[in-house]
């Protein structure tokens, strides 16, 4: 095996083909480039945790309203059943940090993967 | 307080005030030669925050505000259990419903669910869907209108109430003709911005009335409700029967699943300029909203400490009278009338918002596609959109006048739960499943809303009911009244079973939405 130091590893690199043909985007290449099928898999993942994240506790409430209501009138304090506090914990902290989270994610982890596919297609921006 | 009748003159003073500012406001941001991108999507050139405040505008109708406190006053637990609900749709549809919808259509729905299917027969379906859920959705409003504006008007007569029907749905009508996409955005931000002003005052002051000590204020509550009516009872609003609990869950699955994807919403991604703005627009509706409900809750919780359950329970306007109480309470005559100005302001951002939805899918879908077969060019496009704006004004104000005695919270969550059992379905799999076929579109959208009006064309909302819409005739035989729970399993069913039972469809076309859904490449 021949070592030729880091200027062989450079040569031996492949540069990526560009996504476009003469008419423009070529979508089907693009789909089934592997760069694609991260972006895609990353995506649904995101996308699954967070729907899953948000649905489960309020089908969870709602069940719990519907079928054991009275589990929601233990009292945690003087005047604060579950019934207030559980509600209030969703509202305040788990719609909004669902959201920021999705948002943080999608910014370090989607966007510069759009960006690179955006690039190798000719359009520029996320 | 007795009541809100001594406000009379102050109230319509600034009913007055908010027609006379809006209608200024919509004349001199509207676009005189306005293109179909002008009209349609106020030519993209919103920004994620303002789209946000739109969309929390067009979310937070009149009976939202007045109806919520209300709820909480005299709905315990399941109040609860349908406020987490109606905000954590929203969060949802940024996850879901937003960025890639947005990527792939142009002005309505119908174009996300015809882009790689053959356009005449799923464009007529979803059509007809936003008709109906648009039209349901109105009717709600119209008839809200005329129940609230007449309570704070002091207006008794069925007349009085009619006439004020009238004025707001020829000033709906006015908003839709001149300003298009765009002065129907400025108006719903304003009333956003008025809103979220006007609680975050209210909760303010009531805190400070408490010392900022909530569980004070929780304990006032707790002694001054209704007998029957604690704040924790459940089964108020759903009876602890099998069919009561069903019908929880049902009203449930449509509102956190139809509030994101109901028409009038969803159009409101098409007037940004990116994906990531729609996505960003929806994180500001999220914040919003949720803000807005947790608050609510807690005004209701105030106006139960503060003014009292039995003097809600007996005012004129019941539940929907216990914000004015409170803020009358609070704030004497001028806190009252922000409140009124809220309510106005909701009440004519919302219905103008549905109207330009409806006119905009007509002339698209119904006229462009199915009549011109896509030949059709902008102008004429724009002048069916009036034309059509003006129908739906008129059939608005006669359908808000026949309903105004029904139950406004129950039309608007059977709306949403139709939109739900039409429309998740068929946007999922159009954006998740690249088998899916136009079979598999044309069956999920039609079965779902067609099993969501069987639902309630047969429940006790119809008929069967001294409340019901029929009270004099009675074929109800399903249990439940929010349909949801029925619809949106069929609709994903015979979506699946449609697709299966075709031949794949284009494929290029599927690779193309799936880019363009997911990257931006090739939107407009």
């Amino acid at each position: 095996v021949r070592d030729d130091g880091p200027q062989a590893t450079r040569r031996l690199e492949p540069v990526p083909m560009p996504f476009t043909t003469s008419a423009g985007p070529d979508y089907l290449t693009i789909r089934n480039s592997p760069e694609f099928g991260k972006l895609r898999r990353d995506i649904r993942r995101l996308q699954l945790g967070c729907a899953l994240t948000l649905l489960l506790p309020v089908g969870a409430l709602t069940y719990v309203a519907a079928y054991r209501s009275g589990w929601l009138s233990t009292q945690v304090a003087a005047t604060h059943s579950l019934s207030l506090i559980v509600p209030a914990v969703l509202l305040a902290g788990l719609g909004p940090g669902t959201i920021a989270f999705y948002l943080w994610r999608y910014r370090n982890r989607i966007e510069p993967q759009i960006k690179e596919i955006r690039r190798r297609a000719g359009v520029s921006g996320t | 307080v007795t009541g809100l009748s001594e406000h009379t003159t102050l109230n319509t003073t600034i009913f007055v005030v908010v027609l006379v500012v809006t209608l200024v406001l919509v004349y001199r941001v509207a676009t005189r030669n306005a293109t179909t991108a002008d009209y349609f999507a106020a030519r993209r050139s919103f920004g994620s925050g303002a789209n946000g405040l739109a969309i929390t505008g067009d979310y937070l109708s009149a009976g939202t505000i007045l109806g919520g406190v209300g709820l909480a006053v005299l709905g315990g637990l399941d109040t609860m259990v349908v406020l987490v609900a109606a905000a954590l749709t929203w969060p949802l549809g940024a996850v879901l419903f937003s960025e890639q919808p947005r990527n792939v259509g142009q002005y309505t729905i119908s174009d996300v669910l015809a882009f790689r299917m053959r356009q005449r027969p799923v464009r007529a379906a979803t059509a007809t869907v936003t008709l109906v859920v648009s039209l349901l959705y109105l009717t709600s409003q119209m008839a809200a209108a005329g129940s609230m504006i007449a309570l704070l008007l002091n207006v008794s007569s069925l007349l009085g109430k009619l006439v004020i029907i009238t004025v707001v749905g020829t000033v709906m009508i006015t908003y839709v003709l001149v300003g298009g996409m765009r002065g129907t955005t400025y108006v719903q931000i304003i009333k956003a911005a008025l809103v979220l002003a006007a609680f975050a005052l209210i909760t303010v002051f009531l805190l400070g009335r408490f010392g900022f000590d909530i569980p004070h204020l929780l304990s006032q509550a707790n002694s001054r409700t209704v007998p029957g009516r604690e704040i924790t009872r459940p089964g108020l609003l759903f009876p602890g029967t099998t069919a009561g609990r069903l019908d929880l869950i049902s009203a449930v699955t449509g509102l956190v699943l139809g509030g994101a994807t109901v028409p009038h919403v969803m159009m409101r991604y098409f007037t940004v300029s990116s994906g990531k703005q729609a996505r960003k627009s929806a994180a500001w509706a999220t914040l919003a909203i949720c803000g807005f409900y947790l608050t609510l809750a807690l005004l209701g919780y105030g106006a139960l400490a503060l003014v009292g359950g039995r003097t809600i329970a007996t005012t004129s306007g019941g539940g929907n009278a216990a914000l004015p109480l409170l803020a009358f309470e609070i704030g004497g005559s001028w806190l009252l009338g922000v409140i009124c100005a809220v309510a106005f302001m909701a009440t004519l951002a919302v219905v103008a918002g549905v109207t330009l939805t409806v006119s905009a899918t007509v002339a698209q879908d119904v006229y462009g596609t199915l009549v011109k077969r896509g030949e059709a060019d902008g102008p004429a496009l724009i002048r069916v959109a009036r034309i059509v704006a003006v129908l739906v004004g008129l059939l608005a104000i006669a359908a808000g006048t026949l309903a105004v005695k029904q139950n406004v919270a129950l039309l608007v969550i059977i709306a949403l739960s139709l939109s739900a059992s039409a429309l998740v379905a068929p946007i999922l799999y159009t954006l998740y499943w690249r088998r899916f076929t136009t079979r598999g579109t044309v069956w999920a959208i039609w079965g779902g809303l067609l099993a969501g009006l069987v639902v309630v064309a047969f429940s006790h909302t119809v008929s069967g009911a001294p409340d019901a819409w029929l009270p004099q005739f009675d074929f109800a035989f399903v249990p439940i009244k929010n349909p949801a729970i029925i619809g949106v399993p069929a609709s994903f069913l015979l979506g699946f079973l449609g697709t299966v039972l075709s031949r794949p469809e284009n494929e290029g076309r599927t690779a193309e939405l799936e880019v363009r859904a997911l990257t931006g490449i090739g939107s407009s």
